[in-house]
């Protein structure tokens, strides 16, 4: 299967040198997958593709007329990243989950980083998820970000570069964990002898970092995880994540505010409530804050948490952080903050609102790739040397009528893994990595993340949304 | 001027409603040229408050009413010292060239946006450079708009709501005190003046001459000139901010400040009644205060 006719392709490979040499760290594994004949090969694959349908593993694709539930696709060669690769990416999230908590407090607060001149002010105020009802608020131990998927790629050299962060509501960490359950099922002695790293305390950590931000310090706060229900795309997640944590899983109408306390309706009557993992966007969590026509939230729960009754994760407005202009600024707050260069370093990137680089990214619009501030999912993209004329021309009219919203960045040429296509023939395919963030009473990264793989071939987008499948991520105790 | 304000909005609902929230920004600023000396709020049914200042400074009042009822009342009294707000000096000028600066200001910036009810688009930008047609001073240009907003604009009573976008009133030609702030401010910012949105009340005699914009809050909006600060103008009645106005809380527009807003369990038809009283309240002077 991973015969020598694999090619590189003149990409970097993370399994493969230039030269067709299999990395150092791959070594067992490939030994590994020579013992196994094909028909050995393509039954594993079997046997975990009805796992994860009989498990339900799927997720929601929005604006898609077939039936909305899909499998997201696994592939079964896994991504492995050794020790010292994965110190680096550890340091770098680390540092940049302090730096991002900093800004927000600061932006919420003294607003150091507009007055000392390092953030224009317009930027921050006309990001769409900056929350002025929360100005001057003191969040709960101060964590603005609890929870954080930091997108990382690789280029072209194999330099690890952070794409973007998502300080909201990150989704894909049950996939993690699934496709680890899975991986083991299918290679039962594997994982030990090969040296990788646990993944499965992650639901454990979550939940003391939920509880590290109950009010008052309460030793055995009630823990509940606030869904937008089955139709969110990670509702699957949702429950995975609760049942996990052995918590209780509820919708906006289970919960009741009175007196500035939240309750939860249970069969009992109403159970008090202290820390919600809320994964429902700031917009919808109250109506009578945020938008009146939101039905998935609770009202008086944002008097409640102003209150100091009830902790969210994350906390309210750590969109601003999300919005792919303020990522611009992220080495930027890095220095300003902490003193430090960013470990990981973010990929170059324009902003149309400012006139310079507005003038250079309509002069390169078929070489660059155009995001939109603040969209997530592979949505309300351009990648210039994939798109269409028209499709150039149509964003070339978005971006001029509102530069704030648009950003470009050269198109990386992102790493490839050996991916299975057809069965069993292996071919490189790009992907990123998800690592996820927790930020309780100290910094933990669960060993790995999430790798998400283009399955077109090609394809740059690893969006589930889009056609994206995904890998185990093994990171090695050593570097072999 | 001493002035005292009651300040009553009654909602009646059809049938029972239950879990409502709301958030009320009805106690006048504390700034150097008003203070607020008393203020008291209450509501019937009954309940507790908690405060919070907003992103404006404005004070923030949040309250629930859980159990099923079929009107609630709020009720603000206060009682506010007023003084007359400053004028910029006769001689001084604003040329507008210094509006390049207030862009980039932390202060002036989101005041040169269009919000949610105010477009500084290209309809504004036409009737401003009608009336504005060659600016050069900021505050001449600012007074020119007042003026403009004034005459173009019918005052009628209920002939907009409170979710009426400023384009809206641009073709419509009327409106209330609200819809003549918007204007004014879409006209300001369509120009590059950070024009910002502020409600409260505003103290008139009773009989000819009464200024309009009395019966119920009023709103007005204020213009910041270059190096200065910010000036009060009212196109409602074409006049300059003095300390007969109360300011309660000031915005980007409406949305930023309504008096009361909230949610409730219910059915959605309700009606609302508003009744505000602005009097004089002569200080007591056998209690002058020391100092």
């Amino acid at each position: 299967m991973l015969s020598g006719r694999y090619a590189t392709e003149g990409f970097f490979d993370e399994m493969f040198m230039a030269d067709g040499q299999v990395r150092p760290h791959y070594r067992r594994l490939m030994e590994r997958f020579s013992n196994l004949s094909a028909e050995e090969f393509l039954q594993k694959k079997q046997a975990v593709d009805a796992s994860f349908l009989r498990l339900g593993i799927t997720f929601t694709v929005y604006g898609d007329e077939e039936g909305t539930e899909r499998i997201f696709p696994f592939d079964l060669i896994p991504r492995i990243i050794p020790d010292k690769e994965w110190r680096l990416i550890d340091e770098g999230l680390t540092q940049r989950i302090i730096a991002l908590n900093m800004f927000l407090h600061d932006i919420y607060h003294d607003q150091r980083i507009i007055k000392e001149g390092v953030i224009p002010a317009p930027y921050i105020l006309s990001a769409k998820h900056f929350r002025r009802e929360f100005m001057g608020f003191n969040v709960p131990r101060d964590i603005y970000i609890h929870i954080c998927g930091t997108d990382l790629i690789r280029d072209d050299s194999g330099r690890y570069l952070v794409l973007e962060d998502n300080g909201r509501c990150p989704s894909g960490v049950s996939y993690v964990l699934e496709n680890r359950v899975a991986m083991k099922r299918a290679f039962p002695n594997f994982f030990e002898a090969a040296g990788v790293r646990p993944v499965d305390s992650y639901s454990s950590d979550l939940l003391q970092t939920l509880r590290h931000i109950a009010p008052g310090g309460k030793e055995d706060p009630t823990v509940v995880l606030l869904t937008p229900g089955v139709y969110n795309s990670a509702y699957f997640e949702h429950c995975f994540l609760a049942r996990q944590m052995g918590i209780e899983i509820v919708e906006g109408r289970d919960l009741v505010v009175r007196d500035a306390k939240v309750y939860m309706r249970t069969t009992r009557g109403l159970e008090p409530v202290d820390v919600i993992y809320r994964r429902l966007d700031d917009d919808f969590l109250d109506p009578s804050v945020f938008r009146r026509d939101s039905v998935l939230g609770v009202p008086g729960l944002i008097n409640a948490y102003r209150a100091g009754q009830v902790s969210l994760a994350n906390s309210i407005g750590t969109g601003v952080a999300d919005d792919k202009v303020i990522y611009y600024f992220v080495p930027k707050m890095i220095k300003f903050y902490l003193g430090q260069d960013p470990i990981i370093p973010n990929v170059d990137t324009y902003l149309a609102s400012e006139e310079k680089d507005l003038k250079y990214i309509l002069d390169h619009l078929p070489e660059l790739v155009v995001k939109a501030a603040n969209e997530s999912g592979g949505y309300g993209m351009l990648i210039g040397p994939k798109a269409s004329r028209s499709e150039i021309a149509d964003f070339r009219k978005k971006i001029v009528a509102e530069p704030r919203n648009f950003i470009a960045q050269p198109t990386i040429s992102l790493s490839r893994h050996p991916t299975l296509v057809d069965g069993v023939k292996a071919e490189g395919r790009h992907i990123d990595l998800r690592p996820f963030i927790l930020h309780g009473d100290k910094v933990r990264i669960m060993p790995g993340g999430l790798t998400r793989v283009a399955l077109r071939k090609g394809s740059l987008v690893v969006n589930s949304s889009q056609g994206g499948g995904s890998k185990d991520t093994w990171v090695l105790y050593g570097d072999e | 001027m001493r002035l005292s304000v009651l300040h009553r909005t009654v909602y009646t609902y059809r049938q029972p409603v239950t879990d409502s929230v709301n958030e009320a920004r009805l106690r006048p600023l504390d700034h150097p040229f008003q203070d607020c000396l008393t203020f008291d709020l209450r509501t019937d049914p009954p309940s507790t408050f908690s405060a919070y200042p907003d992103f404006y400074r404005n004070t923030v009042h949040v309250f629930e009413v859980a159990t099923p009822h079929r009107a609630l009342t709020v009720e603000s009294r206060s009682l506010v010292e007023t003084r007359p707000p400053p004028l910029p000096p006769d001689n001084q000028d604003f040329p507008f060239e210094q509006l390049k600066k207030s862009a980039w200001d932390l202060a002036c910036y989101e005041f040169l946006q269009s919000t949610e009810l105010v477009s500084c688009g290209i309809a504004a930008w036409r009737l401003a450079v009608d009336l504005v047609p060659k600016p050069s001073d900021v505050q001449e240009a600012a007074f020119a708009l007042m003026r403009g907003t004034y005459r173009t604009f019918e005052y009628c009573p209920h002939s907009t709501q409170v979710h009426t976008h400023m384009d809206e009133v641009l073709r419509l030609r009327r409106g209330v005190c609200q819809d003549f702030a918007h204007v004014l401010i879409g006209l300001s910012r369509s120009l590059g003046i950070p024009a910002r949105y502020v409600s409260g009340y505003l103290f008139t005699q009773p009989g000819p001459g009464a200024l309009r914009g009395t019966e119920a809050s009023h709103a007005w909006c204020e213009v910041h000139l270059p190096g200065w600060g910010w000036l009060g103008l009212d196109p409602t009645n074409n006049q300059v901010v003095d300390e007969r106005y109360i300011r309660v809380a000031l915005g980007r527009d409406y949305h930023d400040v309504p008096p009361t807003r909230g949610t409730y369990r219910g059915p959605e038809s309700r009606e609302m009644k508003v009744e505000v009283e602005v009097r004089s309240a002569a200080p007591d002077r056998n209690q002058k205060p020391m100092g």
